[in-house]
């Protein structure tokens, strides 16, 4: 340790910390003094030997291990297979539990009663909302005046018809022509062809196409 | 922090992912060499430079500019680093005791004796095989001349990293240099 009592500013030096005035003072101080002078040279080849440690080299997979862990686009990759694997092992786990479950008897007679159940109660339900869809369309059509209208617009053609049926003859007119229609029918209705003869010479053979 | 740290930085925080790699390949090094310096072990002190990382990137949002950007690096990297030095001092004891009367089970509360950051010591052993001038010191001198001399923080910046007082950070410095000084001269002679 020197005994200088001017030794404890040659760091202060160094680092560029003392005034101007300290700093003339210790200059002049250091051309006289040999003890202090020795210290700076020595505090000097050490802050040269300082700054040239080399920084230490990582391994050369290191970068790619950060970015693996702090790219956000490998964050949310990464979180989307965490939670792929969780929804895997959920399903996995319900499904086993499924098998487990319908393997076993008590539990098997369970789901078959709870089955049955379930399906009258599903018809129920189908029927309730039939019910209640034709209930709603029917009321939104009277609320609508919609029924009213269609009667209103049927009426004179309820009318035209009624009075057709009213006039002598349209009657007896009417049966001849619904009876003869039952006879063509009757006469296109298919028959077994005798021996002999050629279908394609027949024509009509279905009263399907009279229909049509 | 230069102009091209800062802009890099702000890249990282509009989500640039280029910036990313670029922030980790810039201080990458620094950063390991300051953990390894202080646990002494390669493969500690890449998963300590690979946690000050995520640190910084979990939290690059709410940087702010106008502080030291290495400040606050090291800040994480020095703060690992001391975890990893206590638990590694960490020895099992039992933390019940039973009361003779009722039988009954307590807790007991115990003093952590470790020694904090500002008191970790070196030991024989890291001593031994000390290979540079640095290496030859206790971790608290090691990392403020570490910072000072390898780093280039100011005095400011290392009493920032180390939650340090400003005296507290020049005395150490000074002294560590000191040391140095001597084993260099006892090396010269």
């Amino acid at each position: 340790m020197s005994s200088c009592p001017q030794n404890p500013q040659l760091q202060a030096y160094l680092d560029g910390e003392l005034g101007r005035e300290a700093e003339t003072a210790l200059r002049r101080h250091l051309v006289t003094c040999a003890e202090c002078a020795s210290e700076l040279a020595l505090y000097e080849q050490l802050f040269a030997t300082l700054a040239s440690e080399p920084l230490l080299e990582p391994s050369p997979q290191l970068t790619e291990r950060i970015m693996e862990r702090v790219l956000p686009s490998q964050v949310r990759r990464r979180w989307v297979r965490r939670l792929g694997w969780g929804y895997g092992v959920a399903a996995a786990g319900s499904a086993a539990a499924a098998v487990a479950l319908l393997l076993s008897p008590a539990p098997r007679t369970l789901l078959g009663a709870l089955g049955v159940e379930a399906s009258q109660r599903l018809a129920q339900a189908a029927v309730f909302v039939v019910n209640a869809l034709a209930v709603a369309l029917v009321q939104l059509a009277t609320g609508w005046g919609l029924i009213e209208e269609l009667g209103v617009r049927i009426s004179p053609l309820v009318r035209a018809i009624t009075a057709l049926l009213s006039r002598p003859g349209v009657d007896v007119t009417l049966g001849l022509a619904t009876a003869a229609s039952v006879l063509l029918v009757w006469w296109l209705r298919p028959r077994e062809l005798a021996p002999g003869r050629n279908r394609g010479s027949r024509g009509i053979d279905h009263a399907g196409f009279f229909a049509f | 922090m230069d102009h091209d740290d800062a802009s890099v930085i702000r890249r990282c925080q509009e989500g640039d992912e280029r910036a990313y790699r670029e922030l980790v390949q810039r201080f990458q090094r620094p950063v390991f060499s300051v953990a390894f310096r202080m646990v002494r072990s390669s493969e500690d002190a890449e998963d300590i430079t690979q946690e000050t990382f995520v640190r910084v990137f979990r939290a690059i949002d709410r940087y702010d500019p106008a502080r030291s950007f290495e400040a606050w690096l090291f800040t994480i990297t020095t703060r690992l680093c001391i975890d990893l030095i206590r638990r590694r001092r960490v020895r099992p004891v039992s933390l019940t005791r039973q009361d003779p009367e009722s039988g009954e089970e307590s807790t007991i509360d115990i003093e952590d004796t470790g020694l904090g950051p500002d008191e970790v010591t070196s030991n024989a052993e890291e001593e031994r095989h000390a290979k540079s001038l640095i290496d030859s010191l206790p971790p608290h001198y090691r990392i403020v001349v570490m910072l000072r001399h390898q780093q280039d923080l100011s005095y400011e910046e290392i009493a920032e990293t180390l939650s340090l007082p400003l005296g507290t950070v020049k005395a150490r410095i000074h002294r560590a240099r000191a040391i140095l000084k001597d084993r260099l001269e006892g090396k010269n002679s």
